[in-house]
């Protein structure tokens, strides 16, 4: 049939969420589990089915009912699972409200829910009062969850004023669509070469140039006044959350994290705009990290676990996506 | 492109407990403030004042590019000028709302807005306020778009099926970053 795609692929599983970029888009998907479909465990699923008309984040699972290769089939939201979900990045959707009940200056926050969680998934927060309303709607990045009780975020919450709070947070699943896009600051140093400390992965390369945002905000925050507007050369990575810039600023005023109470204001920001490809090419990196590039993507992102199309960590699962003549 | 990668100020002049707030002229003013004192030049020449009731002069002006659900509350704005109160109402672009000092607001209902993205988890409405040049979009030589269709006949050998579609490669990208500026906005 003319119009029909199918694609394939495999891949193995982290145990995580796993997205599948397919531009053709698709209508219907098969998942095979070698590795438990081999494998003589129970309760595990072996094969998937979606098709387009599916509720979302559901799906046909196939799997043994006993310790053997006896199968059974159920869809994988009964069984306690979930299954397949379009996603479109450029709509840079966001998770549903999810209440908090306390953010610890640990950036431990406490949840009763922390499905669709892992390492390394963005969230922010909002409604969040009592001493809080300086972290809404900042971007944080969990790196670690206590299932049903509470997860980890960086950088920890700056300036606290108590740990008893409430609100919500929601999961970012996409950033903005272009990047390398500007970031929040959290903290700049006072150094000969300052490190600057963004809230989430900045994905900056030795070399590029950025220009800082250093709102006024009062007398106190955000403090470090004199480097707004001015502009810097990355000259070292430190890890995904600092890098060191080529300014001077061991004579500015402290950088100091707004209050809640000073709510509402403009965060501080960080903001790609170029290249010193000197600098780039003297630390053997490329030099068009500047490059503005369009992240968008469309396919379907499979939910893992036992009832789960991604399987668990180290499955081997080969995939089979189709677009269809007709619907 | 731009709400990716432009530098933000939030509005604050606002009273509806939001972060950011409302727009507001105090708001406006800080923008156009921000990309005076960046050397930006203005887009729009000045309207003259003429002698005509209802109508005031306005000024030369950088362009402002934002939702058509912001009219409401650009219409309470201190200073609003709407375009049928210009002294040459036809001198208004198409898609122009109105003045407030030196912006002149233009809707769009695809409009750049950020879902629940304030304190109060409402909508952020991302005004572009932008000086002559602050940004470009490069196209591809002979590779704009392109709308393609092709008839049946290529289908098969019964020439069943007909298909459409387009292509287009471009690049945008900022000139200057410091003429370009995401003022963010909830409503009222």
């Amino acid at each position: 049939m003319d119009n029909t795609i199918i694609q394939q692929g495999s891949f193995v599983s982290s145990g995580f969420l796993k997205s599948i970029i397919l531009r053709s888009d698709l209508d219907w998907m098969k998942i095979i589990n070698i590795t438990q479909t081999a494998a003589n465990n129970i309760n595990t699923g072996v094969e998937f089915y979606w098709q387009r008309g599916f509720a979302a984040a559901d799906g046909l699972c196939y799997y043994h009912v006993a310790a053997d290769h006896t199968l059974s089939s159920n869809l994988c939201s009964a069984l306690g699972g979930a299954g397949f979900a379009l996603f479109d990045s450029s709509a840079q959707i966001f998770g549903p409200n999810v209440p908090i009940t306390r953010i610890p200056a640990d950036g431990v926050v406490l949840t009763a829910n922390t499905a669709g969680l892992q390492f390394g998934t963005f969230v922010r927060f909002n409604n969040v009062v009592a001493g809080y309303q300086h972290c809404n709607k900042m971007y944080y990045t969990v790196t670690a969850i206590n299932p049903g009780i509470s997860f980890t975020i960086v950088p920890a919450v700056n300036n606290v004023d108590t740990d008893v709070t409430t609100g919500n947070y929601q999961v970012v699943y996409n950033l903005d669509l272009f990047q390398p896009g500007n970031r929040n600051i959290t903290n700049i140093t006072q150094a000969a070469n300052a490190q600057v400390t963004t809230s989430i992965p900045h994905f900056m390369t030795v070399g590029q140039s950025v220009r800082f945002h250093i709102p006024k905000i009062n007398n106190v925050s955000y403090g470090m006044l004199p480097l707004d507007g001015q502009t810097g050369i990355v000259l070292a990575v430190i890890d995904a959350f600092n890098y060191i810039i080529n300014i001077d600023t061991t004579g500015y005023p402290a950088f100091s994290f707004p209050l809640s109470a000073d709510a509402p204001f403009t965060y501080a920001q960080m903001e790609p705009y170029g290249e010193d490809t000197a600098t780039a090419l003297a630390a053997g990196v490329g030099e068009l990290g500047d490059a503005t590039t369009n992240t968008g993507s469309i396919g379907i992102e499979l939910y893992p676990g036992a009832y789960g199309p991604a399987g668990q960590q180290g499955d081997l699962i080969y995939w089979v996506a189709g677009k269809s003549f007709n619907l | 492109m731009l709400a990716a990668t432009a530098a933000a100020i939030n509005c604050v002049g606002g009273l509806n407990g939001d972060n950011p707030t409302e727009i507001t002229r105090a708001d406006v003013d800080v923008v156009v403030r921000t990309l005076l004192n960046n050397n930006a030049y203005t887009i729009m020449d000045n309207i003259e004042g003429q002698n005509r009731f209802g109508t005031g002069p306005v000024r030369d002006a950088y362009f402002a590019l934002c939702s058509t659900q912001l009219t409401g509350n650009l219409d309470s704005v201190a200073g609003f000028l709407h375009k049928n109160n210009y002294p040459a109402p036809n001198e208004a672009l198409r898609s122009e709302w109105g003045s407030i000092g030196n912006l002149r607001f233009l809707i769009s209902s695809i409009g750049s807005v950020t879902p629940g993205a304030s304190m109060l988890g409402a909508d952020v409405y991302n005004i572009f306020c932008i000086g002559m040049e602050a940004y470009a979009c490069i196209e591809q030589d002979g590779y704009s778009a392109s709308f393609i269709y092709r008839p049946p006949i290529y289908d098969g050998p019964l020439a069943l099926n007909a298909s459409v579609g387009y292509k287009f490669a471009e690049v945008p990208r900022i000139t200057n970053d410091l003429w370009v500026i995401n003022l963010r906005a909830t409503l009222i």
